[in-house]
């Protein structure tokens, strides 16, 4: 800071760029080293413009159920992943994802907690979301009737009839 | 930090620091601006129901006079029980149409057999080789309508 007094009376200070820009550098650091890690569970293509998605906390919570389908014949529940030949009834990998759906769902106290939420691409097969809930509602899953359809909403908008 | 000291103490030659507070502040609404970025989205979701898993063939289903049911046909049109009514991409009619259906119970109290929830289901079917994508804007108008439960049919759907 460079300050001259005497004679005149004008102050002339000059902010020093490079720390600054330090600061910035090493803050960009964090962030890119934290930011993978805050995301939770795998990348999915979901619907972004919808209009009445309801807000639903209970999605990004651990002990929720999620079925991802980033791509055709790709599922997973949180992040195990399961390759399901879904035209194959008697699919061993099909049967695991019922043991391990089943397993969760008895530990749901409550019939509002037993919903399973189903995080789709918006280039999936609506076939596959047909079969996947199909697996869902075997009794030998759980038999679970209620599926949360994971959609982003426009921003801005309230959904026009929200149901909780 | 210019600093003038002269040897001796004439007038004392203490160094006055002062802390530049500007770089402070742009570092502060830069983090402010890369959390508000950063941070996760509330999620969200469309509740629906489905069908529990029937062991004999669903045709002993017999349709009430209530039921509402949205066709998606392969050629991108939308029916309601049967009656033509727009397309996927435009919505509006069937909206509408539906909007105004689900008000009139409400304001008739139209409700479920056995209790007094008014009914409101309307059921979507589409061909299974349709995208998500485009079902969802369907579930996304229907449910903007006023529609609830949301029900996706998932038994003898078309390829």
């Amino acid at each position: 800071m460079g300050m001259s007094l005497g004679g005149g009376d004008h102050l002339n200070s000059e902010i020093n760029v490079t720390p600054m820009v330090d600061i910035m550098l090493v803050l960009l650091i964090i962030f890119m080293l934290v930011t993978p890690q805050l995301q939770q569970g795998i990348t999915v293509d979901i619907p972004k413009e919808t209009a009445n998605a309801d807000d639903d906390k209970a999605i990004s919570s651990q002990d929720s159920l999620v079925i991802s389908i980033p791509n055709d014949g790709e599922f997973y529940l949180g992040k195990v992943k399961y390759n399901i030949d879904l035209k194959n009834k008697n699919d061993g990998e099909r049967k695991r994802l019922m043991d391990d759906l089943k397993k969760e769902i008895d530990k749901k106290k409550s019939d509002e907690e037993r919903i399973v939420y189903v995080k789709s691409g918006v280039n999936v097969s609506y076939g596959q979301l047909v079969g996947i809930i199909d697996v869902i509602r075997d009794p030998e899953a759980g038999g679970v009737t209620q599926i949360g359809l994971v959609a982003d909403r426009r921003k801005g908008i309230k959904p026009a009839n929200p149901t909780s | 930090m210019g600093m003038s000291a002269e040897t001796g103490k004439k007038g004392g030659s203490r160094a006055v620091p002062y802390i530049n507070v500007t770089p402070l502040i742009d570092v502060l609404l830069v983090l402010l601006i890369i959390f508000m970025v950063v941070t996760p989205l509330k999620p969200k979701r469309f509740k629906t129901l489905i069908p529990e898993q029937q062991q004999n063939t669903p045709a002993d289903a017999t349709p009430s006079k209530l039921t509402l049911r949205v066709d998606i046909m392969k050629d991108n049109k939308l029916q309601l029980n049967g009656e033509e009514i727009g397309s996927i991409s435009d919505t509006g009619r069937l909206s509408a149409t539906l909007s105004d259906i689900l008000r009139k119970r409400e304001e008739q109290r139209v409700t479920k057999f056995g209790t007094d929830i008014i009914e409101k289901t309307v059921f979507i079917k589409a061909p299974e080789s349709f995208k998500y994508g485009e079902v969802v804007r369907v579930i996304d108008a229907v449910k903007g309508a006023g529609a609830t439960p949301v029900g996706l049919q998932v038994d003898a759907l078309e390829p």
